[in-house]
Parts: C-alpha cells; sequence; structure tokens
C-alpha cells in the first residue's frame, strides 16, 4: 500500500496538529560537535568542583560506613527479625528502578522511533549504568560476608553444591548482572563513534591516546555502518525484552514469597511502572541542571521536558491504579492477614510513609495536567524531587511495613534505622552523582552521531528529511 | 593487518553529493568502494552494492545456544549432579528456570550482536588509518 498517497502535508495540517520541531534554532553537524564536544576539552567551571566537592564528601562518608558495616557485621543496622531486610534492599530496589528510564528511553523509544530521544539517550544511558553499579553494592553488603558472594555464581567448586536456581534470588543475581553488562555494552557502542570524532579533534596527545583506545580504531566506513546499524537495533530489541524482566525479576524477590502484601501477581507490572516513573523523574531533574549549566538549550528544548513529564503523570496515574489494585486485592482476597497489612499500609505504625508515598506519586504529579507545569523549571523540579523521595518510600511501605508485622504477632517489632543505614543512604546519592559528574566532564553527554544522523538534510533518501 | 592502499577519490561537503556521487564513481572504478561518513546514511549499502548484515542470524544461533545450555545446565546441577528438593518442587521443575534461561539468552545475544559486529565483522581494533575528516563533517569515498 502506498502510503505516500494518502498523507498529509506537514505544511496543510493545522499548527496544533504539526510535528513540533525537536531542535531548536540551526543545527549543523559541525555545530553540533563543537557544542558538545567542545565542553570535555575545556576546564570545568567552578560550579562544577563545587558539585563535585559535595557529592564526593557524601560518597566518602557512605564508603567509610560501608566499610564500618563490613568490619563490624550487619549488626550495625537497623535491620532484625523480623524486619530482615531493610535499607539494604529498599535501596537496592530505588536505584535499580533508576536504571531503567535509561533503558527505556535508547531501546524502546528507539523501536518505537521517538526523534526526541537522541537528546537525552546518551545521558540516561549513563544513568543507567551509574544507578546498577550504586543498586549492586547493596545485596554484596545485605549478605554480610561480601567477600563471598562470588558464592552466587555457579562455578564448579570442591563442595560439589550449586546455587539453587529455583530462588528468585538467584534469578535476580542473573537478571542485574545481565542488565548491568548489556546496558554497558549498549552505551559503548553508542559511544564508539563520538570517541572517533573526539580521537579526531581533540590536540592533547594523552587524550588523543586515550579516545583513540576507546574507538578502538572506528573510522566510520559505510561496510561497518551497516553492520553497526543492525547490531545496535537488534541489541535495543533485545534490552526491550531485558528491561521489562530485570524490575519484573527484583518484583519476584517479593511476589514469590508467602509475606502478605508481597505474594500478589499484579507486582511485576507495578515495579516496572514505579522504576520508569523513579527513572523519568531523576532523568528530569539531571536534564534540568545540565541544560542551564552545558549550554545545551537549543538542543535539549522545553519540548523535550515537557515530553518526559507527560510519561512521567503517565506513570503516577498508573501507579494510582497499582495502589488501588492492592487496596481491592486485600479486600477481595477476604483473607484477614492481607487485610491487615492493607490496614498497616495507610493506618498501621507507618501509615504516615503510605501517605507519603500516595501523596508524592498518585497526587503532586497530577500537576502535569497543565501544559504550564509541564513546561516550568520550579513545577518539574518540585515533582521530580516528590516522585523520588515517593517512590523511595513505596519501597520502604512494602518491604517493612509488610514485614514489621508477619503471621505471628508475638515477633512482631517496630523497625528503626541506624545512623549508618541512613549514613549509607546519603552516602549512595553521593556516588551516584559523583558518577554522573564526572561523565559529564569526560564523555560527550549527548549522542552526536545519532542526532547528526536525523538533522534535516542528512538523509538524502528520504527526501532531505530526518532518518527516523 | 594487511598493507592495503587506500585511495581517496572524493570529498564531499554533504551527504547527498556523496550519494550522488557514487553511481558515477561505481561505473568507473572497478576495485572495492567504500564512503566514510560521520553517521549511517541509508541506502549507501545498496548504491555501494554490499551485502546485507549477517548480524541477524548470528543473533539468533548464539541466543539459541544460549537458551539450550542455559536450561540444560539448570536441569544438570539442580536434577542430577547436586538433588535437592527446594520450594517442594520436583527436581527436574522447568519453569522455575525459565527467568535465569531468559537472561542468558539475552546475554549471548546482545555480546554476539555487539563483539561480533565489532569484531568478527568489522575487524576491530584497527589503529593504522585514520580518516580523520570522515568521524566529522566531510563525506569521503574511497576505493581500496
Amino acid at each position: 500500500m502506498n502510503l505516500e498517497a494518502v498523507s498529509v502535508p506537514e505544511e496543510a495540517l493545522p499548527a496544533v496538529l504539526r510535528t513540533p520541531p525537536v531542535l531548536e534554532g540551526p543545527v549543523s553537524p559541525g555545530s553540533l560537535d563543537d557544542q558538545v564536544l567542545a565542553p570535555v576539552e575545556r576546564k570545568p567551571p567552578a560550579a562544577w568542583f563545587i558539585a563535585i566537592t559535595c557529592t564526593s564528601i557524601l560518597m566518602l562518608l557512605g564508603l567509610a560506613l560501608m566499610g564500618y558495616t563490613v568490619a563490624t557485621g550487619i549488626g550495625v543496622w537497623g535491620n532484625n527479625i523480623p524486619v530482615a531486610w531493610a535499607f539494604d534492599i529498599i535501596n537496592f530496589v530505588f536505584w535499580i528502578g533508576i536504571g531503567h528510564a535509561g533503558t527505556l528511553i535508547s531501546a524502546i523509544l528507539l523501536l518505537f522511533r521517538a526523534r526526541w530521544r537522541n537528546s537525552i539517550s546518551r545521558f540516561a544511558e549513563a544513568m543507567t549504568i551509574f544507578a546498577v553499579i550504586v543498586a549492586g553494592i547493596f545485596p554484596a553488603l545485605h549478605v554480610g560476608r561480601p567477600w563471598l558472594a562470588f558464592w552466587l555464581f555457579p562455578y564448579p567448586n570442591q563442595r560439589a553444591i550449586w546455587p539453587n536456581f529455583r530462588s528468585p534470588l538467584m534469578w535476580d543475581v542473573f537478571a542485574v548482572s545481565t542488565y548491568f553488562s548489556v546496558s554497558l555494552l549498549f552505551w559503548y557502542l553508542g559511544l564508539m563513534p563520538d570517541f572517533a570524532s573526539l580521537r579526531d579533534r581533540t590536540k592533547g596527545r594523552i587524550r588523543k591516546f586515550f579516545y583513540a583506545v576507546l574507538a578502538a580504531g572506528w573510522r566510520g566506513s559505510a561496510s561497518h555502518w551497516r553492520h553497526f546499524e543492525k547490531a545496535y537495533l537488534i541489541i535495543a530489541g533485545i534490552a526491550t525484552g531485558l528491561v521489562l524482566s530485570v524490575h519484573s525479576v527484583v518484583s519476584f524477590d517479593f511476589a514469590v514469597a508467602l509475606v502478605p502484601g508481597w505474594h500478589m501477581t499484579i507486582f511485576p507490572p507495578y515495579f516496572v511502572t514505579g522504576a520508569i516513573f523513579a527513572g523519568f523523574a531523576m532523568v528530569v531533574m539531571a536534564m534540568v541542571v545540565v541544560r542551564e549549566t552545558m549550554n545545551l538549550k537549543n538542543l535539549i528544548t522545553m519540548y523535550h521536558l515537557d515530553v518526559m513529564n507527560k510519561i512521567i503523570l503517565t506513570c503516577s496515574c498508573l501507579m494510582a491504579y497499582a495502589y488501588m489494585m492492592e487496596g481491592w486485592t486485600a479486600w477481595y482476597s477476604m483473607n484477614e492477614y492481607i487485610h491487615h497489612t492493607f490496614w498497616e499500609y495507610i493506618a498501621g505504625t507507618y501509615g504516615w510513609a503510605g501517605w507519603l508515598t500516595i501523596t508524592c506519586n498518585t497526587i503532586i504529579p497530577q500537576l502535569f495536567w497543565v501544559r504550564r507545569f509541564r513546561r516550568s523549571y520550579p513545577a518539574m523540579l518540585v515533582v521530580a524531587a516528590a516522585v523520588t523521595v515517593g517512590m523511595w518510600f513505596e519501597r520502604f511501605v512494602i518491604i517493612v511495613s509488610s514485614l514489621h508485622q508477619d503471621f505471628m504477632p508475638s515477633a512482631w517489632q517496630v523497625y528503626k534505622p541506624t545512623l549508618v543505614d541512613l549514613g549509607i543512604l546519603l552516602g549512595s546519592f553521593g556516588l551516584f552523582f559523583t558518577l554522573v559528574l564526572l561523565f559529564a566532564r569526560v564523555l560527550p553527554v549527548i549522542a552526536t552521531t545519532e542526532m547528526k544522523a536525523v538533522l534535516p538534510g542528512g538523509q538524502p533518501r528520504h527526501g532531505g528529511g530526518s532518518h527516523e | 593487518m594487511s598493507n592495503r592502499t587506500f585511495s581517496v577519490l572524493g570529498l564531499f561537503d554533504s551527504s547527498k553529493e556523496l550519494m550522488d556521487a557514487i553511481p558515477v564513481v561505481k561505473a568507473k572504478v572497478s576495485g572495492h568502494l567504500d564512503a566514510y561518513t560521520p553517521y549511517p546514511i541509508h541506502g549507501i549499502e545498496q548504491a555501494l552494492g554490499l551485502k546485507r548484515s549477517p548480524v541477524g542470524g548470528m543473533v539468533f544461533i548464539m541466543g539459541l545456544i544460549g537458551a539450550i545450555s542455559a536450561m540444560a545446565f539448570e536441569l544438570w546441577t539442580q536434577g542430577v549432579d547436586y538433588p535437592v528438593i527446594t520450594a517442594g518442587k520436583p527436581l527436574f521443575s522447568w519453569e522455575a528456570f525459565v527467568p535465569i534461561m531468559f537472561e542468558v539468552t539475552v546475554l549471548f545475544a546482545c555480546f554476539t550482536s555487539g563483539l561480533g559486529m565489532l569484531f568478527l565483522l568489522n575487524r576491530l581494533p584497527f589503529f593504522r588509518q585514520s580518516f580523520s575528516r570522515a568521524s566529522r563533517r566531510a563525506w569521503a569515498c574511497c576505493s581500496s
């Protein structure tokens, strides 16, 4: 069927129906290089040094407390039976979730041919890598003897024991390590042509050597591009399944257990949505800062932020549905334990956390129904911060509130975090933002190659239009 | 590393000029023709007469090997080599092995795609020649 014949030319449409321009002002391949690749060659501004000092202090605090935990034992945390999982697992689920936005933007939106993703995909992918690094620390600490963490992997050993592959915790090890490896590979592949550009334009010998090694001799040959494009698309396709599987598997850690409040079939989609929700909030916060401080206003436009905020709004509504379903399931189950757990969520010891979750995740993001708020920095920063807080507390409610009153009332305990718990949480933010800040100075924050391919006139076989 | 000679046949200012020139050059040059561009240009493979990339087939085969080996390994370790009943499940409870089978399939497939493309198909790393202008804004056309 010839679709060209029935489509209406863009100019004939009323203004509201036209595809909005993704970039502002004239952008050419050369200007793109100068704008995006130049900052990595300059000395960073004072604000960057101040920021990285603050995040490094937090990171060192966290690392010191992690060292203290390893040296002393996890008794320095507030965890105890019945609340054997607390901040460590909350932080793990939280950070893994933050990573999901990057893969969504780089893989799923690539398949959906969302043109706006090009400006933000590189940064979001980097955030994925860093978030998964941060997340990975927590299960290792949580096992209590991190030096034996390799027992989780199936290797031939003299005890002839294999790990239990029927356990969701084992699935998690495979899911998270696969997720990290594949995200890193995907990120590196996308960066290669940019490394080649950097190699060819930088002057300093050490820098040139560094970029030359990373570019591995990439030279933009057409016979290479044909393999590259196919390989990249295939990885995007598979990563789409992967990103949905990772948080599903994380949710199995809970859903496969019999704890009331965890044992629910809604958990996989509920967790995946929550992960994308929190991840997008983090990306929006980072993009506002990057846009303002790195002179990229014409490449990351208000349109990009508007679209991301719409995704946040969508996820918020889905979260509201999931919360209602939790209540409905509790009621419909006619099971007194599940009734009790749900009641604890909203009116128990941690009821305040339940209401904080509901307010931050389902009520505050409703601001984004209004276009003006979707395009205002204060509004989007408030919402993004609220979502970050809300999503952290959602995991707190799921984990701590469900565990602290289990099937045996004589074992009930109120959980209280220690200062070490709080310090490690702060430290995880410090580590994440230190890595983000380093990335922003050393590597190009925008995928210039992908952008060049979709600039007007870049693809002569598509009537001079864009490539997607 | 071979001692092939690369000869630059033309430098163009835009992808359109390159695409217009390829058929003309192709008609006159007998050797292998390649183009060096800062980003992938659609339709250039057909214009240059390059074959379709075999990445898809490679990924499919390696993904299949990943799936089969993961499931076989899980069944062997849990049911044969160290048989322990856990969670009241039968020894060969294949359903519980599906998540790990999926992850291993993904791992094999993605790394075949990425590293196979770089090392096998594109023969990288390759540090001899550098087409320093082609990675930035010029569009080159070469024969070797």
